[in-house]
């Protein structure tokens, strides 16, 4: 059985392609990175999958069941969860109950036993909490529980987007440029997590402009330019690609 | 139980106990009843219409829903039917009936669709006045009281003190259903829902799903809110349920404070009382009305439950921490 498997893909924005005729398989358990110029077409790409836009042409399959069309939510449900360029968190929450409300998917209790406080639901209750302390510890962020996000510093903002995608218990994640604005020490940190979150059985699509992180944990990297694939393998191959220095220093070429 | 949730307790306990002894000792005059039962019912359709607010959407539509349950209940009394059975029904038609507007309507992003709630909004005085078994313009009137079957003979209310007591237990129930509602899951993901609906569909939210059943259960109180009200008013025309009355449910839930099921509350009673103390002075009233309004969403845009946090930082010396 295919992970994930991009079919034909192509996405219009009027005349625009941003997607065009993509063909990309992601293996279970693989930390895959992609790369590629500004306006490639990597974001249109996580917008697809996590159904934020359909498909114009093409498919996406995953555990070759077909995805393309969904809600994002319901693509949220057969475990594809995805974070934000954008810094994207519960601003008004505390950081705590930022994770308790992502942990819908790890709820067992349904809307009647909520609403009634019933005894199956204040367990089911606990039990979430626990899960939610043992996220904040793994990221190292508990002692932050009780602070607003808003009030956070902006690496551990962009810590807690991943926290908060991961108490949606993901079986595939779609990181969206999670090192962004992050100094050395900090990408360093992002870059154990996610290595970590690998050994816990989390396959990883990673879109990243920093090489430095790209190149120290993805096995394997799709570059992307126009919408379409012009090179994909190990990052050895890929950084001695000669289409794909192009593609990211071609405007230079021309400025002169 | 630690001190604070135990002061919380007693300061509830203790203002229960006043408004159920209010009619009973000091309290006979019929006006001032009357008061307090409007504030009631009001309360009612205040508190409801936050549940919306709560989903990050703004419907100045919900008189419609109330529209719907007062004539709803105002047929089904003249039919013979018990008021024990109209009251539900009532809620239920209008929660019905808000399930049907919001599925189409709740996916729409915040001007698009408070523009559309005010559409309806606005329809409903006219829509009632077209309609014949509505009684048009001249109204529906000759509307039963409501009997207690339990009480020996089967009395009906007839005064306004069971009619306070009437609303102040539907007020009750009221409060604690959506007390109940704010402390649960799902309340948590209405809040998340309105702060940020793109992380939240992420994260396996069914966003539309507690949209829409958010705004049901909003509009069934309303449903309730409108079926005491027929019986209550005697006749029912449609001027009651202008767009301008429903925008005053908005108003005592914004100056009263989104933030807490109490917030309506305190903006019914406090709007309420500022309105009767104006009454008065008819040539200042609303320039005074205007101006308070004003004064409160500018110093406490929070609305008046937020004091409760506002009020000790000031006294503590401190600038409110924004």
């Amino acid at each position: 059985m295919s992970f994930l498997q991009i079919v034909e893909l192509t996405k219009y924005f009027g005349g625009i392609a941003a997607l065009q005729k993509l063909n990309l398989e992601v293996k279970r358990g693989e930390i895959l990175g992609l790369i590629g110029p500004n306006g490639a077409g990597k974001t249109t790409f996580f917008n697809v999958v996590s159904g934020v836009f359909h498909p114009s042409r093409g498919k996406v399959l995953f555990q070759d069941k077909e995805i393309s069309g969904l809600r994002t939510s319901q693509i949220a449900h057969r475990g594809i969860v995805r974070t934000f360029q954008a810094t994207s968190l519960y601003t008004d929450f505390p950081v705590r109950q930022n994770i308790e409300v992502a942990s819908r998917l790890n709820r067992k209790a349904g809307f009647w036993s909520d609403l009634l406080n019933t005894r199956f639901a204040r367990l089911d209750g606990e039990r979430v909490a626990e899960t939610v302390m043992t996220i904040l510890e793994y990221f190292k962020i508990s002692h932050l529980k009780d602070e607003l996000a808003r009030n956070l510093p902006h690496g551990y903002q962009r810590i807690l987007g991943l926290a908060i995608a991961l108490a949606a218990k993901p079986q595939l994640l779609l990181l969206d440029e999670p090192m962004t604005g992050m100094n050395a020490e900090e990408t360093e940190m992002m870059m154990s997590l996610i290595k970590g979150l690998r050994e816990r059985g989390i396959t990883i699509l990673l879109v990243e402009h920093n090489m430095k992180a790209v190149m120290g944990i993805c096995e394997r990297i799709v570059v992307l330019n126009f919408g379409k694939k012009i090179a994909e393998g190990p990052p050895q191959k890929i950084q001695e690609s000669k289409e794909v220095v192009e593609a990211y220093l071609g405007a230079e070429r021309y400025a002169h | 139980m630690d001190r604070k949730t135990g002061i919380q307790k007693a300061i509830l306990l203790a203002a229960v106990l006043l408004f159920i002894l209010l009619p009973l000792t000091i309290v006979e005059d019929p006006y001032f009843l009357h008061v307090l039962i409007t504030m009631g019912f009001s309360l009612i359709m205040a508190v409801s219409l936050r549940q919306i607010l709560m989903i990050g959407q703004l419907s100045f539509g919900h008189i419609f829903f109330m529209a719907v349950g007062a004539y709803t209940c105002a047929l089904m009394l003249k039919a013979g039917f018990s008021f024990w059975v109209c009251l539900p029904a009532a809620g239920l038609l209008s929660g019905i009936l808000g399930l049907v507007v919001g599925l189409p309507t709740l996916r729409l992003r915040g001007a698009y669709f408070a523009i559309l709630t005010m559409c309806y909004g606005a329809a409903t005085v006219p829509l009632i006045g077209s309609l014949g078994f509505l009684g048009r313009w001249t109204g529906l009137g000759d509307i039963p009281h409501p009997t207690i079957p339990f009480l020996a003979g089967s009395r009906q209310i007839a005064d306004k003190t069971q009619y306070y007591f009437l609303i102040l237990g539907l007020v009750f129930v009221t409060l604690a259903i959506f007390y109940r509602l704010d402390k649960s899951n799902f309340g948590a993901e209405c809040r998340a829902i309105a702060q940020n609906a793109s992380l939240s569909e992420s994260v396996g939210i069914r966003v539309t799903r507690v949209q829409v059943t958010a705004f049901s259960i909003a509009c069934f109180f309303a449903g309730i809110g409108g079926a005491f009200f027929a019986p209550y008013m005697r006749i029912l025309a449609p001027e009651a349920f202008s767009i301008w009355h429903g925008a005053d449910f908005l108003v005592f839930t914004v100056i009263g404070g989104v933030g807490h099921v109490l917030g309506p509350l305190v903006g019914t009673m406090v709007i309420g009382m500022l309105n009767e103390f104006l009454r008065g002075y008819p040539e200042i009233q609303t320039i005074i009305y205007a101006l308070a309004l004003i004064s409160a969403v500018f110093f406490i845009p929070g609305g008046l439950i937020s004091l409760r946090f506002l009020i000790p930082q000031w006294i503590k010396g401190g600038a409110p921490s924004e």
